[in-house]
């Protein structure tokens, strides 16, 4: 029996019983429908994700800290080099990289507001960051710091933070805006005024505010919760200014001084008023956070993702600072991702073995209703083979359009996941993404998946056709 | 050629034991039209089904053509039965999904003969037992003479060199069942051929060139 009229014979045979046919296949078809929609939502949603991380550049970054982590990310050493001007110099020399940053948040800031009317404050914080042209960020509105830019008092705002101070349908309606970032009680950077050292505490527990100028919205994406600033304003934002108290010996020396003075008075008998006493008064002080301790971070922008780690590695092994990279988060978001397919999967495939019973119990049907068929075929000239062939072929053909059909409707619900997905996505702001994506292998994979398993499955019931004895099969009504 | 060597047959039913052939010697020449005759449970389509390698003997060799296809594994036989063994049935055993033509054809697809070639060969034979009219037909749509008229078509397309019919006649009235045996005594002057026939029609038996008769699975 050839291969065409197996096709030609398979095809009739499961015309014939039209019904129960149908029914098979849909059952093959829940199942495949299942494993097609769920694993192409989970491909989707990790391509999309990727697609973000790619996108805000951070698979090309190293974030380098002073401090040295293993790989468990424990810190091994928690003071280790200081980050400096000159390591930035040295980093954007090596090979691959493209642009180094130098890396300021700004502690101080605690919250941000919309304006000074409104009274709703948002904890939020800024990230200071140098911008080159090969290192720009990725916006949604407005535009990115020029290179070199002083930049004091813009901000480009996080796209999550835009939301919450109410841009979430307009992110562009918040460029040109002005926001407010409030600092922490009794900060004192800069641009403050320090309260009189005998202040009451009343005033030293006052929170300051810097004014800010929106210039952009970033993109949605993992790192939306983060505003930007230069790394100049940054810097200034961490000068702190604070009184030095005299130390014990210049206590000392006042205390004795003031002791002579009452000597003093006490001989001429002159009153004293306390403008008399030489006063202990703390002396000013400006520090630098950042020219004391070097940055809290440096970004290097790698030309490509495969020479990430290389160069992550030589800048470790160089410089005994810690060199992290996204590889490691990726490589654990992409195992989660590996695990929540197979366990989709799982399920469409406890629905797939179902089928497979459905087919198992079709095919042992037929396989009585034809006895006499099969008797004829085998009087003619059929052998155990080819009569195997026949009845494995036609279970094979059941998972085949299952499969095929399965292949069709859950692309379909993804298509319809993907609409409503997109709806929401760019509700939330964010740019529209074809989850639905269906990958050739995946095509032809569940469609040959669910053919074997209706060959498989209609094995059993083949091999009892094929074994059977034809003058009892010719005798059979 | 076919011989039979001491060929036996047992059966068990119901826990009884049924000899339904005993130790049968016997040879049939070829080109030879034989009559196997016998009431019913005398062994008579046991012996077609030995011949035609659709059973086997629990004891001695059939031999056909020199060969002795007791030995034959299942690829082997089913090429046996394919090719040198027709069979007609007395229930016809057509397909009644395929039509007159497709049913002829069916064991040209396990001779892996090509469709064209097919559809000619089966057009031929069907001309032969006067159905070249019926080949759309489906078995429903035939009367019982020209459903056993194309079953014997379907046995003759591979052109086998032994028919074995099992009481072709046994479902016809007399006219069609003369009809039939007369086309059987054309087909074997036409060709070279050995017919087996197993009846219990005197009047059919009668036709053919010789008579054995089976009593208890032994030949009297």
């Amino acid at each position: 029996m050839g291969f065409a009229d197996l096709i030609r014979r398979g095809l009739k045979n499961l015309w014939r019983r039209k019904a129960r046919s149908v029914l098979t296949i849909i059952a093959v078809l829940i199942g495949s429908t299942a494993v097609v929609a769920l694993l192409i939502l989970a491909f989707g949603v990790r391509d999309v994700f990727l697609g973000q991380m790619e996108s805000s550049g951070m698979l090309n970054r190293i974030t380098v800290r002073s401090s040295v982590e293993d790989e468990d990310q424990v810190e091994i050493e928690d003071e280790g080099m200081p980050l400096t001007d000159e390591m930035i110099d040295e980093f954007s020399r090596l090979n691959h990289v493209i642009a180094v940053s130098p890396v300021i948040q700004t502690h101080p800031i605690q919250s941000i507001s919309k304006n000074e009317d409104d009274a709703k404050q948002y904890y939020s914080s800024a990230v200071g960051i140098e911008y080159h042209s090969e290192f720009q960020l990725n916006l949604l509105a407005g535009r990115n710091f020029k290179p070199g830019e002083e930049g004091y008092n813009q901000v480009i705002l996080g796209n999550g933070v835009a939301k919450k101070i109410g841009y979430k349908e307009n992110p562009e309606a918040a460029v040109g805006t002005e926001v407010l970032f409030h600092t922490w009680e009794g900060y004192d950077g800069i641009d403050f005024e320090l309260p009189k050292h005998d202040a009451e505490e009343e005033e030293w527990r006052q929170s300051k505010f810097y004014k800010a100028t929106v210039i952009g919205v970033t993109a949605p994406g993992p790192a939306e919760g983060d505003n930007y600033i230069t790394v100049d304003w940054a810097q200034r934002i961490r000068t702190t200014h604070n009184y030095q108290w005299p130390d014990k010996e210049e206590e000392e020396q006042i205390r004795q001084q003031n002791e002579v003075i009452m000597e003093e008075a006490e001989r001429t008998g002159r009153e004293l008023t306390e403008e008399d006493f030489v006063q202990i008064i703390p002396e000013v002080v400006i520090e630098d956070d950042i020219a004391e301790k070097g940055y809290d971070a440096i970004y290097v922008q790698v030309d490509d993702t495969q020479n990430v780690e290389a160069v992550a590695q030589g800048i470790e092994d160089g410089y005994g600072v810690g060199a992290i990279t996204a590889e490691e988060f990726i490589e654990q978001i992409l195992n989660i991702f590996t695990i929540v397919s197979i366990v989709l999967s799982a399920i469409g495939g406890i629905a797939l073995l179902v089928a497979a019973v459905g087919i198992i119990n079709t095919m042992v049907m037929a396989v009585m209703e034809r006895t006499r068929e099969i008797g004829i075929m085998k009087a003619v000239g059929a052998s155990r083979k080819d009569i195997r062939r026949l009845f494995t072929f036609e279970a094979g053909l059941l998972g085949f359009w299952g499969g095929l059909f399965g292949l069709g409707a859950g692309f379909g619900l993804t298509l319809i996941a993907d609409i409503i997905a997109n709806d929401q996505l760019s509700e939330q702001g964010f740019s529209a993404q074809n989850i639905a994506q269906l990958p050739w292998w995946l095509g032809i994979g569940v469609v040959a998946f669910t053919t074997i398993i209706g060959i498989l499955a209609g094995l059993y019931p083949a091999i009892r056709a094929a074994r059977m004895n034809p003058v009892d099969a010719l005798r059979r009504e | 050629m076919i011989e039979l060597k001491k060929a036996s047959r047992i059966y068990t039913l119901g826990g009884e034991t049924i000899k339904a052939l005993d130790n049968v010697d016997l040879s049939i020449n070829r080109g030879e039209f034989l009559s196997i005759m016998g009431p019913s449970g005398s062994g008579k389509s046991t012996f077609l089904n030995l011949i035609g390698g659709l059973d086997k003997p629990d004891s001695g060799q059939v031999i056909v053509n020199g060969v002795d296809i007791t030995t034959l594994k299942d690829k082997k036989l089913s090429q046996f039965r394919n090719k040198q063994i027709g069979f007609v049935f007395q229930a016809f055993h057509l397909q009644p999904m395929y039509t007159a033509l497709e049913n002829i054809m069916l064991p040209l697809e396990f001779a892996k003969v090509k469709p064209k070639e097919r559809v000619k060969r089966a057009m031929a034979i069907l001309k032969m037992v006067g159905l070249e009219k019926r080949a759309k037909h489906k078995p429903s749509e035939l009367s019982a003479g020209q459903r056993q008229r194309v079953s014997i078509a379907r046995a003759l397309i591979n052109e086998p060199n032994i028919l074995l019919a099992d009481e072709p006649t046994g479902n016809l009235d007399s006219k069609n069942g003369t009809m039939i045996i007369e086309l059987l005594k054309n087909i074997i002057k036409q060709r070279e051929i050995t017919i087996v026939m197993v009846t219990h029609d005197p009047v059919m038996a009668k036709m053919s060139d010789k008579i054995i008769n089976i009593h208890d699975g032994r030949i009297k």
